[in-house]
């Protein structure tokens, strides 16, 4: 698998105008304009001096998409360290990074206000993540990277403890994870018992969209946005497929002082190159997570690479990270150095069944020169069926059945083995005490649900009653936000 | 080991007395005393430190940015006030910076007292407090050049109140040709 060139998505967004252009042609690649800018920000010398000059002159720097925004503090360190003056840009571009620097520096003294708060509760296992972790330990200062929440782990055994502490302080929460519609039961000790399963295969009877499994967003009354993640990604589910991150954890001090738990710098790199591209809903392609990379790279001593690709090949994320990684090393080979083995071992090994299906759901392509391997899933798997059988959003919550069964099916497993995960799937799903009871319940729903979508007369399932608009209006405002 | 102490024991040479004998003490203290107060109050190397946790900064090249999340006021100063602002914090005394700014800009008038009142104002904003640990040391810090600052300029403390006003201002279309957090006018902004 090789990663497209950049001249194979030409989408460029300066404008405003230019963002339903953009919802068309989603891509996973950086587009041109953005990729110049990642150039002016991680490149040196006379490159970052030319890719600055070409993406100044063909964008519009009142009508930058967010992405290109969240890049704007390292810019301008980029620029001053290569002596850029007199453009017109220049004083806002600067401006732009004091505010970065004074929104995270206000978000950072609140974190460990939140810290504080959550030892009684949640004692040492809690782990700081994404961007406040990348902010604190690895780049310059914490003002280059734009942190807009706080993403903390906890044990998914802690969260309902810690889910009450903050609903307690007045903390506001979507409905769905306490809400009626819950259908594993109106409270979050209930939601949470049921730690095996992906939650957004919860219920959404007004159609609104859930959050991602394995976290919850919260949010104060003075803008501070928490991510409480229990499991590290959406789609790494489960308690075993986590312990690895908590066993590996390492010590790193807050701005204030304080001593709290992180992801070591493999961890983190896994994380970012796992954890923000591909995604087939984002309208403009993710750029963070270059920047991410190529800052945790440049230290490459404290990349572990044995424990890169080990993760990768338990977890089963070769093709996603060696795509990725190949991808970072072949746009910034001056800056970064992979190791070409990594690369190789992680590209052209045996590809699991999901691995495959993952990667044609995101990318929309198959993988170019990839055999499908041997596994009879494959052709089960959500992306290859058409729109007419299933909506993107119900093959969206379906790809992640296929997460679910990494940890009860082998590499390429027989169809014994993957129609008994489906099973046990379908009883944690259903709630059933018993297995034998997924296949006879089994035939009457799916009778229902074909009774449902083919044979019933009435309104489609797309209408939606009042109140369930009013309650997704609810959810959006809060997501929103 | 007993006849060898004894012996260099006699023949230590005896400690010297300290030479007061002829020291122009009371010279000395009457051109103390002639001095003007603002220097009799520097030349007692009074130190200070930065009142952290509650007061955050950030040197952006050749300026510097502050916050006092007690206050939730931002601050910021350059040039010269960055200069003084980078020797306080590496815990130089005041009278130390004076004679800094001084052999630097070659002994310009008004240095001392324009840091004088900026050091004050820096105190009476809690941004520093005085630091009694370290005024006798009179710290001086290896000599780096900052910025290519040739000419002294009084140093100015811009202060903005409210971040969280500030924050909710949006850093790309509402600020003037300086940036965040410098908005714009209200004629332009409505215009």
């Amino acid at each position: 698998v090789s990663p497209p060139s950049s001249d194979e998505t030409n989408l460029t967004i300066t404008r405003l105008s230019d963002f339903s252009q953009a919802m068309e042609q989603s891509a996973a690649w950086p587009t041109p304009t953005q990729l110049l800018l990642l150039r002016a920000c991680l490149e040196s010398g006379a490159e970052a001096r030319a890719a600055w000059e070409e993406w100044s002159s063909i964008v519009d720097l009142d009508h930058l998409d967010h992405e290109s925004c969240y890049l704007l503090p390292m810019l301008d360190k980029n620029l001053r360290a290569i002596g850029v003056t007199g453009h017109p840009w220049l004083g806002r571009v600067k401006g732009y990074r004091r505010y970065i620097w004074a929104d995270n520096r206000r978000l950072l003294a609140r974190v460990s206000q939140v810290v504080q708060e959550l030892r009684p509760i949640v004692g040492d296992n809690l782990l700081i993540i994404k961007g406040v972790a990348l902010a604190c330990g690895h780049y310059a200062d914490p003002g280059l990277r734009t942190t807009r929440d706080f993403d903390c782990m906890v044990k998914p055994e802690s969260v309902p403890h810690v889910l009450r502490h903050f609903k307690s302080l007045g903390w506001k929460m979507p409905t769905w994870i306490d809400g009626a519609q819950n259908r594993f039961g109106p409270d979050v000790e209930t939601q949470c018992r049921v730690d095996q399963i992906p939650t957004s295969l919860c219920d959404y009877p007004d159609g609104s969209s859930p959050p991602p499994p394995g976290q919850q967003s919260i949010l104060s009354d003075d803008r501070m946005h928490i991510d409480l993640h229990w499991y590290l990604m959406p789609d790494l589910c489960g308690t075993a497929a986590n312990d690895t991150f908590w066993n590996s954890a390492v010590p790193m001090r807050l701005p204030d002082g304080s001593e709290v738990s992180t992801l070591q710098a493999t961890d983190l790199l896994f994380h970012c190159c796992l954890h923000d591209i591909f995604w087939p809903w984002f309208t403009i392609p993710s750029t963070r997570w270059i920047v991410d990379a190529v800052t945790l790279l440049r230290d490459s001593k404290s990349i572990k690479w044995r424990r890169l690709v080990d993760l990768a090949e338990q977890l089963r994320y070769t093709l996603r990270l060696g795509t990725a990684l190949s991808y970072v090393a072949s746009t910034f080979p001056r800056q970064i150095s992979i190791p070409e083995e990594v690369i190789q071992f992680l590209l052209n090994r045996d590809h699991s069944a999901e691995e495959i299906g993952e990667y044609q759901e995101r990318m929309g392509l198959p993988p170019n020169g990839q055999e499908y391997p041997r596994s009879p899933m494959i052709f089960l798997h959500p992306a290859t069926f058409t729109a007419s059988v299933f909506t993107d959003y119900q093959r969206f919550r379906f790809t992640y059945y296929w997460r679910f069964r990494v940890r009860s099916v082998p590499l390429n497993g027989s169809w014994l083995q993957e129609i008994r995960a489906f099973a046990c799937f379908l009883r944690v799903r259903w709630g059933l005490p018993k297995l034998w009871l997924v296949f006879v319940i089994a035939p009457f729903r799916a009778a229902r649900w074909i009774y449902r979508k083919y044979l019933r007369a009435g309104p489609a399932r797309s209408e939606v009653s009042p109140e369930s608009t009013s309650r997704r209006k609810n959810a959006g405002l809060f997501l929103n936000n | 080991l007993l006849a060898y102490r004894a012996y260099k024991s006699e023949n230590r040479p005896p400690k010297k007395s300290l030479p007061l004998d002829g020291f122009p003490l009371e010279s000395l203290t009457r051109t103390w005393q002639k001095l003007p107060p603002a220097i009799m109050d520097l030349s007692i190397s009074r130190c200070y430190r930065v009142n952290q946790p509650k007061v955050i900064f950030e040197a952006f090249e050749d300026e510097t940015v502050l916050i006092n999340l007690d206050s939730g006021n931002y601050y910021s100063f350059s040039g010269s006030g960055a200069l003084i602002w980078g020797r306080i914090v590496s815990g130089e005394s005041i009278a130390s910076v004076i004679e800094y700014l001084q052999e630097r800009f070659r002994g310009r008038d008004g240095i001392a007292s324009a840091v004088d009142d900026f050091v004050r104002e820096l105190a009476e904003e809690n941004l520093i407090i005085e630091d009694s640990s370290r005024a006798a040391k009179n710290v001086k810090q290896e000599r780096i050049e900052i910025g290519t600052l040739t000419q002294f300029e009084r140093p100015v403390l811009q202060k903005y109140s409210d971040m969280q006003d500030l924050l909710l201002l949006d850093p790309i279309h509402e600020v003037d040709e300086t940036g965040w957090p410098h908005a714009l006018p209200p004629e332009r902004e409505t215009g």
